[in-house]
């Protein structure tokens, strides 16, 4: 190769230096796409950590309407962060509570979320390990009326965008003795 | 409650349970969503094997025929349904693989769509011999499921370097731009329980010049460190004809992708392909030597 082609050669990889040359500038085209973070894999991180945002806030406000004895209604945050079977099963709940004079004391705690069950545009799935044991129940005379039974949950969540905002639309639960072993539960 | 003689049919035990069921309780591993008051809710479960209806006789029999004759309606509208979304998809398969962004075969339009997955009412599956097909169900599930778009990657990119295109004769490197693996993912059509992982296999592109360059697997993408001149390992293209100064190539990449299920103890493999297109101005480099 000679010298010249050698220079050109270079100025077409614009890899004379370990960074990409000076004037070049970011094409939003695909083909210009840095081997980083492509257009596609930014859209999926941003949708995730939407979508795991949307379901943080829904748990805060199921702890915050649980604590004041359950819910008649829907509130905005519920409406605005879940929809579908999610958002029936919940409010059913809340009814259920307030209609038996309960409240609840603590709050549910996310061990962890992982994004394990895919994306695609519109629809995420996560997995969550929630540990409910840290919420106990009272009736209106104070009394201890918590449920028995272990409420450790994996919840393989189905997150859905809806009206431009991400909503938990299901929850499928599995009951478990420990989270050793899950994933969520590091 | 309503609900609690169904409890210890589920075996949980829990202060307060609240159960919707659209049809009887017959199912096994029914799919339960359970809130933190420790209350299950049955949310979906496989529909109930078939079973001869009892030889009922007088108003209860004209109600039960009743809803069985809107039951084989809704049962035929599903086959229509789905006949019409098999012709959709093969055609869609036929126009995607053989795409070409300089020509368009009949019946296809510039850019080929994935056809809507087909739509039912939820009676179809209800009532006796209703059960759904794990084939049917996973062709639902994975035409509902929306795999990312695949651009063609294609290094160095022109504007990396001051001309702004690439070179004739110089080695690019071709590579699938976009996630190559969607899953595990589960979705439920009809109460049967889908899973689905899709890999893309294969990527073939077309280079906009007539050429055709088919890669097993997804391509290396081209990085700064890599050598001036050197060749992709594993995917790669030179063009002898420039694009320029009439125009631009326009290239397009085909995505494979192997979409595996399983369902209801049988899995199977459905392949769907996808293209996205991408221009790219080719020039010849004249160089000077003295």
């Amino acid at each position: 190769m000679s010298v010249g082609a050698a220079v050109a050669c270079c100025a077409l990889a614009a890899a004379c230096t370990s960074e990409p040359a000076p004037h070049s500038t970011p094409s939003p085209s695909p083909a210009a796409t840095t081997p980083t973070e492509s257009q596609i894999e930014r859209q999926i991180r941003l949708d995730y950590e939407a979508a795991e945002e949307a379901y943080r806030v829904n748990m805060a406000e199921q702890d915050r309407l649980y604590q004041a004895g359950g819910s008649e209604k829907r509130t905005p945050e519920l409406k605005a962060t879940a929809t579908g079977s999610y958002l029936r099963i919940t409010l059913d709940s809340l009814r259920e509570v307030r209609r038996l004079g309960w409240h609840a004391i603590g709050a549910t705690k996310i061990v962890g979320v992982v994004r394990d069950r895919g994306w695609t545009r519109g629809r995420i799935g996560l997995t969550s390990c929630e540990d409910n044991e840290t919420v106990r129940f009272v009736d209106k005379s104070g009394r201890d009326v918590t449920p028995k039974g272990r409420a450790l949950y994996v919840q393989a969540l189905t997150v859905i965008k809806e009206g431009g905002r991400w909503k938990v639309s299901t929850a499928l639960t599995t009951k478990v003795e420990t989270f050793e072993g899950r994933q969520c539960g590091v | 409650m309503w609900g609690m003689k169904l409890i210890a049919a589920f075996g949980f035990v829990a202060g307060l349970v609240i159960i919707f069921v659209g049809h009887p309780v017959s199912a096994d591993e029914p799919d339960v969503t359970c809130t933190r008051a420790r209350s299950c809710t049955v949310t979906a479960q496989k529909p109930a094997r078939a079973t001869r209806p009892s030889p009922n006789v007088g108003r209860q029999h004209d109600h039960q025929q009743g809803g069985n004759d809107r039951i084989r309606e809704a049962r035929k509208e599903f086959s229509a349904a789905m006949a019409t979304y098999d012709r959709q998809f093969a055609r869609y398969n036929r126009c995607v693989l053989t795409f070409n962004p300089s020509t368009s075969a009949a019946g296809c339009g510039n850019m080929p769509t994935a056809p809507n997955p087909p739509q039912f009412r939820t009676d179809t599956f209800s009532g006796p011999g209703s059960q759904i097909t794990a084939g049917q169900a996973a062709a639902i599930a994975v035409a509902r499921l929306q795999l990312p778009t695949i651009a063609p990657g294609i290094g160095p990119s022109p504007d990396l370097n001051p001309w702004n295109m690439a070179a004739v004769g110089y080695p690019l490197w071709l590579w699938a731009d976009g996630p190559t693996h969607v899953g595990p993912i589960s979705d439920a059509v009809a109460g049967l329980s889908v899973s689905l992982d899709a890999k893309v296999s294969s990527l073939t592109f077309r280079m906009g010049d007539g050429h055709t360059v088919t890669c097993a697997g997804s391509g290396r993408p081209w990085t700064t460190a890599v050598q001036p001149g050197a060749k992709s390992p594993s995917c790669g293209y030179s063009y002898a004809k420039p694009s320029l100064p009439k125009d631009n190539y326009t290239v397009a990449a085909i995505a494979n992708w192997a979409v595996t299920w399983t369902s209801n103890g049988q899995s199977g493999v459905i392949n769907v392909p996808a293209v996205d297109t991408t221009e790219l101005p080719v020039g010849e480099l004249q160089v000077l030597v003295r």
